[in-house]
């Protein structure tokens, strides 16, 4: 185990929980992403692992080493903060060198790990240059490869690109995830962006009110969540509370089988948009209406009302031929959903 | 228009009444007798004992004040110690208090007639009436001056690139020297120019401590002020003309400062 987290909690001086007994573990060279809405304690966690917060209560672990009593200074720990961070009033090239030159390593040496890190993030040609002649993007590099030059056993990433323009962020965190195989590295990177986190981390960490709600696989989130947070967090959901009768759930037409509750339960159902599917209008299916339609490229947003006057979010690919005008009658098929307790 | 134009003409009026009539008949006055006359009294014996007197007491007080006020600033800025609002608080009260007062508070801990001073005199330590005693006052009422241009200034400019030079192994000290003093800079240059100002400009605390005594405690200030008294005018214009002229220097690198500190916070 790369990191090992046990317990671990913090309380402000104000008497807030950031963290309440926060316990999982990273395995060598994966890729964790750190979900969830803010408030929910995930860069608090990022920090404190870094050692620039110290917790309340628990333990942190590195590399079997218990680093508690550690400065960050002295934890081998890579950093890249959220807005970067970058010494301003240093060039590209010092900004990468600080961690070398910290450690006194000959200035041959320097100058040859500075080269290969420029080009590995590629920014060759922009030694010279200083922060503020950078784009976000450019910025993002030189950021992340000031953190990997010390070569750190952990690559700690706060939202690293919340400040990028939806264009380039796409690449850009596809782009890590290659560098973070390249170089073997252990990673944890805080997102509140549920796509971001299940395109790139091996595993997610879902986090709400200072608590881990799952931590898993980004399929097994996605596709069995632990609970209704996490399955309300992760994209849009249709959701609805029922009453389990005769081990059986009755909402919006539709008849779910109740599983584990039992009769008179009251139970909450998740139903993701696209696990809707509609069709023409059919005797012996349940019917709908359709309320609006919104193209969106490849997938179409559909807003259709059931007999029960409940409205349901069905998200069809756009290639489907069902005729979507208002007011049209359509027939729906639930195809997959999730049943929790109601709190 | 014509109203913009009338307030123009009248801000000009009261700056040229306020500053350049007395500014232009100071240096008159100090050259009534020519530029030799002029350097005749600026070297006077008693003269330049007096403005080597303040230079020396305002090095001084840079060379205490400015690595002082950096701490200060630092531990306010970062809310690193408890009561750390008092402290912010209390930095303050230099300025609300008048000079004077500043220094016959010195007077009352380490005047001769007291505990302190008593015991420092009987240790050869003379404080009052002495150099000790006059820097000590200068530094009383410059002390704000450093720490309330930087306090800002490092809130504004936050902790995350200390932070990231931490994580990147720097400790706390080179982290400071390397990362926290080049950006504040500019600060602490216009910080520092205004500090100079103010221990040049410094009358009232020192007149207290100082004992004025001509040739051994008496600074330039004191020095104009006892000219003045004795109807020496010549003497009075020519030191001050020398002060004027070096404030005229501190002015343009306030502006320095000033214009560079803006143009690269970040």
């Amino acid at each position: 185990m790369t990191i090992q987290v046990t317990n671990l909690v913090k309380r402000f001086a104000s008497g807030t929980a950031a963290l309440q007994d926060v316990s999982f573990s990273v395995r060598e060279g994966e890729m964790i992403g750190l979900l969830g809405p803010s408030g929910s304690g995930k860069t608090t966690l990022l920090r404190m692992i870094a050692g620039l917060d110290r917790q309340t209560a628990g333990e942190i672990r590195i590399r079997g080493q218990v680093v508690d009593n550690l400065p960050a200074q002295r934890r081998g720990v890579g950093f890249v903060f959220q807005n970067y961070a970058l010494f301003q009033h240093m060039t590209v090239f010092s900004n990468i060198a600080f961690g070398l030159r910290v450690k006194r390593l000959g200035k041959r040496e320097i100058q040859d790990r500075v080269m290969r890190l420029l080009r590995l993030v590629r920014l060759e040609g922009y030694e010279d240059r200083y922060p503020h002649q950078l784009s976000g993007g450019q910025a993002q590099r030189v950021a992340l490869a000031r953190a990997l030059a010390p070569e750190p056993s952990v690559l700690l990433l706060d939202e690293p690109f919340a400040a990028v323009d939806t264009k380039i962020r796409k690449e850009l965190r596809r782009w890590v995830r290659q560098i973070h195989d390249e170089i073997g590295i252990t990673s944890i990177f805080v997102t509140h962006d549920q796509e971001e986190a299940l395109e790139i981390a091996d595993r997610v960490l879902v986090m709400h009110q200072g608590r881990v709600e799952q931590f898993a696989t980004p399929q097994e989130v996605w596709e069995r969540p632990l609970s209704p947070f996490v399955a309300g967090f992760l994209g849009d959901v249709n959701e609805g509370a029922a009453t389990v009768r005769d081990r059986q759930v009755r909402l919006w037409g539709h008849t779910f089988p109740a599983g584990e509750f039992a009769d008179g339960e009251r139970v909450r159902v998740f139903v993701r948009p696209s696990d809707i599917e509609l069709g023409p209008a059919a005797p012996d299916a349940v019917p709908a209406q359709v309320r609006e339609a919104v193209w969106a490229g490849e997938r179409t947003q559909v807003r259709v009302q059931l007999a029960d006057q409940s409205t349901l979010q069905v998200s069809l690919p756009s290639d489907r031929s069902v005729d979507l005008t208002p007011g049209q009658s359509v027939s729906m098929c639930i195809r997959k959903f999730q049943i929790f307790a109601e709190a | 228009m014509k109203m913009r134009m009338a307030l123009s003409a009248g801000v000009y009026l009261w700056f040229l009444i306020l500053i350049l009539i007395p500014a232009i008949t100071m240096v008159e006055g100090a050259l009534s007798h020519g530029v030799n006359g002029f350097f005749a009294q600026v070297l006077q014996p008693e003269a330049v004992s007096a403005l080597r007197l303040s230079f020396l007491i305002t090095a001084l007080t840079l060379l205490i004040n400015l690595p002082l006020g950096v701490i200060t600033a630092l531990l306010i800025a970062r809310r690193s110690f408890p009561g750390w609002q008092v402290v912010n608080a209390v930095v303050d009260l230099p300025f609300a208090l008048s000079p004077v007062i500043a220094g016959l508070a010195l007077l009352l801990v380490y005047g001769p007639n007291t505990l302190l001073g008593a015991f420092l005199q009987n240790h050869g330590v003379k404080v009052m009436f002495a150099l000790p005693g006059m820097v000590l006052a200068t530094l009383l009422v410059t002390f704000p001056l450093v720490v309330r241009e930087l306090v800002p200034l490092l809130r504004q400019l936050g902790l995350r690139q200390e932070e990231a030079a931490w994580t990147l192994g720097a400790s706390a000290w080179r982290t400071f020297w390397l990362v926290t003093l080049p950006r504040i800079r500019f600060g602490l240059g216009y910080s520092a120019v205004l500090t100079i100002a103010r221990a040049l400009g410094e009358f009232g605390a020192v007149l207290v401590v100082s004992g004025n005594l001509v040739g051994v405690t008496q600074t330039a200030t004191l020095y104009v002020y006892q000219a003045t008294e004795n109807n020496d005018l010549q003497a009075a214009d020519a030191v001050s003309t020398v002060l004027a002229l070096v404030s005229f220097v501190i002015l343009i690198l306030m502006q320095v400062f000033k214009g560079r500190g803006e143009g690269r916070i970040s």
